[in-house]
């Protein structure tokens, strides 16, 4: 093999530093398992041509489907692609002669479907056997809030590595409105994965997680004394964790989406006010993955898996927790699923890809959605109208289907695809006509009923959380990893990013500069919900139960013309009120600041600066008039 | 055409350190390797190839990045929280830092992972991982620079909260 030593190269390697340099040198360091390179390597050099593959490995039965899906699929691209011949040992000529191997190649099931012009082709309605529709109900359990919908997207505090001070860094997780749940929290920011210690209900202003013996202020920092203790945060009324009891009982797992209860790995509920535990019954057992509420909070969803990546589903009422019933066969390697938005309904990925409709009171299957994914789903998404289903594997894959009958309107693997591979994240407007996907690059918008893209936009690190106003006219999205823009304007890793969009033109609206990230870190924090923008003025409006006090900012902002401002407005639980504004730094800028402060002072609000920071930014907090009340949420514990 | 049972010796096992060390993991790196070599056989048979070695490893990478996107979250440090409440030791923080690497190579967009695991976990240079792309070697470069400076960043943010 040619050796390529170049200085530049040597120059490379001197490049890696820090953290970045002792995990590349441990990890290389690591010794490799030799009995289990000897025997792969050894069974992979006796293979001779023409080989039975299925017999050169000793997976067992689905190794030989495998390796038979590949020798066909590999057949299937030698004609597709129209190889040419075996080309001169040239190194240039390596190139030429191998695509690519994307790794979906060798497990199609199915070959690609493609119009001689390269449009994407009309496919083929498949029409099921009629199947009861997916019904729409007025859902008592989605409360409007500020003319809002439930909370899909929040942020909360977790705990980090298990030596000293540890900031609690916080976490993405999904909300059980959006059907998908809480465990899909975000990997970077946290110093222990947080997904299993970190809860979030969707409804209710709480957020559950571990933490020493002393409360925790979201955000800030926690000395770690060696107990894990559920800490409550009811951050409407504080912005410190209440411990719950002195016993350690687990991880968290869900909260229910009334923020009443929380549901632990090891099979507790408890509850949120009192610290009352009780063990479920019968108990969870090994191989409980995730945990997901219902919308409407009486179903309680674990994802199970055994042995090797064998998944199963099963529902427990709620509140008994009684076992109601078990979906077995469901794909073992990655979850997905989704309710109905009146949680009578589910759909969910089996172990052959295949999306089913299940009925989730009776666990009768419903329909059986044909066409598989040719990989795992990584996003499901059933419209709010319940007319659509959609579903995203990787490669930027999307199907949209009829809910009601199963057929398959339309593929939308649009050109080009949703990044490179994934969709992580898929969201209905609220008017369910129209769907965004977001991937690791871009962003997106179809039209379901043509299914023709309405736009696609550059969203830089990927769009793992979507939210639509409630007019449906704007968007916003947040990365998961925790990116922000560095001062070359460059999306790195670091913070989330929340951006705006119009949604009609895929134009971004306003985005959070990099000087806002602190404040943007406390704007999140403080809601259970990234909500809305006021197309008017770029007002960032989160929903809490300070509903008045709310609206009375919201209110002095509105006043503001559009354009020179854009500003979040958040309730911390102090209670104050915090107005994070942006201005331009210009005179225009310097005059807007000017009336935003008379209008929040005419809201008698009194404002005070509370730091500033950069150019651009300021932070402005407001007391509390004497006389605001904050009303207790009447299920909320103390 | 060189025999396969020595480019299986000759090659092998560098492309089993490539994936063992984006995986960490036994059992996913034997499936993975089996894969891989499953699908070079393929190309064994069909074509001439120059490099057995650039292409046992970018197979192999290709194929264990997957892997490790396709992991659960729960998979990433399993170790650790088996018992949370264990005092840290040296070599549970080392863990740590390596799945926090795993991790975050996982959500890079995945040329940069790619370029970033042939070079360092696969022990190639830059000119080689052009060739065995198909790649200019400037794409290389700035695939590399990207993933570093991301992974920089991250592993560096987490190291100041800690």
């Amino acid at each position: 093999m040619t050796q390529f030593n170049s200085e530049r190269d040597i120059a490379d390697d001197d490049r890696l530093t820090g953290p970045l340099a002792a995990a590349v040198r441990g990890i290389c360091s690591a010794p490799a398992p030799s009995d289990v390179e000897t025997r792969v390597l050894a069974a992979a050099a006796a293979w001779k041509a023409p080989v039975v593959r299925g017999t050169a490995r000793s997976a067992g039965p689905v190794a030989v489907a495998t390796a038979v899906c590949a020798v066909l699929a590999v057949g299937i691209l030698l004609v597709v692609t129209q190889l040419p011949s075996p080309p001169s040992a040239t190194d240039q000529a390596l190139v030429q002669a191998f695509p690519k191997p994307r790794l979906n190649d060798f497990a199609l099931q199915f070959p690609p479907v493609t119009a001689p012009d390269g449009a994407t082709p009309e496919l083929p309605t498949i029409e099921p056997t009629p199947q009861p529709p997916i019904t729409n109900p007025d859902s008592g359990a989605t409360p409007e809030v500020l003319g809002m919908q439930p909370p899909v997207v929040a942020l909360g505090a977790t705990p980090g590595a298990n030596d000293g001070i540890e900031r609690a860094s916080a976490g993405f997780g999904f909300g059980a409105s959006s059907g998908r749940g809480f465990g899909g929290i975000a990997q970077a920011g946290a110093t222990v994965n947080p997904a299993p210690l970190n809860a979030i209900a969707a409804d209710a202003p709480v957020i559950v997680t571990l933490g020493g013996a002393q409360p925790i202020r979201l955000g800030g920092q926690w000395k770690d004394d060696g107990t894990r203790l559920l800490h409550v945060w009811h951050w409407s009324q504080s912005d410190m964790s209440r411990p719950l009891g002195a016993e350690q009982h687990g991880n968290p797992a869900a909260v229910s989406p009334d923020g009443k209860w929380i549901i632990t790995f090891e099979g507790r509920k408890i509850d949120t006010a009192t610290g009352a535990v009780e063990q479920i019954d019968p108990p969870f057992g090994d191989g409980v993955q995730k945990v997901r509420f219902s919308p409407d909070g009486r179903t309680l969803l674990l994802w199970v898996i055994q042995g090797h990546y064998q998944g199963s589903v099963r529902l427990l009422d709620f509140p008994t927790c009684a076992p109601r019933v078990e979906i077995p066969e469901v794909f073992g390697y990655m979850f997905a699923v989704a309710f109905t938005a009146d949680g009578n309904e589910l759909v969910l990925m089996d172990k052959e890809m295949f999306i089913r409709r299940w009925d989730a009171l009776t666990g009768v299957e419903l329909q059986k959605f044909e066409v598989p994914h040719t990989n795992s789903i990584r996003a499901l998404a059933v419209s709010p109208d319940g007319r659509w289903v959609a579903s995203a594997g990787p490669e930027g894959e999307l199907f949209l289907r009829d809910a009601h009958t199963g057929a398959l309107r339309h593929r939308l693997n649009a050109k080009p695809k949703i990044g490179p591979e994934l969709v992580y994240s898929l969201q209905f407007s609220p008017d369910g006509r129209r769907l965004a996907g977001g991937g690791i690059d871009d962003l997106f918008l179809w039209d379901c009923e043509s299914g023709a893209q309405q736009w696609k936009a550059s969203h830089g690190l990927s769009a793992a959380h979507i939210r639509f106003s409630e007019d449906g006219r704007r968007m916003t999205t947040v990365t998961d990893t925790y990116g922000h823009r560095d001062e070359q304007g460059q999306d790195t890793l670091g913070y989330p990013i929340v951006r705006h969009w119009n949604a009609e033109t895929g134009e971004e609206v306003a985005a959070a500069a990099a000087e806002d990230r602190i404040d943007l870190d406390r704007l999140i924090t403080g809601f259970d919900e990234l909500a809305d923008i006021d197309p008017s003025v770029h007002v960032l409006v989160g929903v809490s139960s300070t509903q008045t006090l709310l609206d009375k900012v919201i209110g002095a902002v509105r006043t503001l013309p559009a354009g020179e401002v854009s500003a979040g407005v958040f309730v911390s639980g102090n209670p104050e009120v915090g107005v994070n504004l942006t201005f331009d730094d210009t005179e225009a800028g310097r005059q807007a600041k000017e009336r935003v402060v008379q209008a929040l002072n005419a809201g008698d609000i009194p404002i005070r600066e509370q730091f500033a920071k950069g150019t651009r930014s300021r932070m402005y907090y407001g007391a509390v008039p004497a006389d605001y009340a904050i009303t207790p949420e009447a299920d909320s514990p103390p | 055409m060189p025999d396969w049972d020595g480019i299986v010796r000759e090659h092998g096992p560098m492309a089993f350190r490539t994936a063992w060390r984006i995986l960490g993991h036994a059992a996913d790196t034997e499936d993975v390797v089996q894969e891989s070599l499953l699908e070079a056989f393929e190309v064994h048979t069909a074509q001439t190839v120059a490099n057995w070695g650039g292409l046992l490893r970018r197979i192999a990478t290709y194929r264990a990045l997957d892997a490790l996107r396709r992991r659960r979250p729960e998979t990433f440090d399993a170790g650790l929280l088996a018992d949370p409440g264990a005092p840290p030791d040296a070599a549970a923080i080392e863990h740590e830092l390596h799945e926090r690497l795993r991790a975050a190579i996982a959500g890079l967009p995945p040329r940069e992972g790619e370029v970033f695991s042939l070079r360092y976990f696969g022990e190639m240079t830059n000119a080689e991982i052009a060739e065995t792309l198909g790649i200019p070697a400037g794409a290389v470069a700035v695939a590399l620079h990207k993933a570093r400076g991301k992974l920089e960043a991250l592993l560096m943010t987490e190291e100041q909260t800690r």
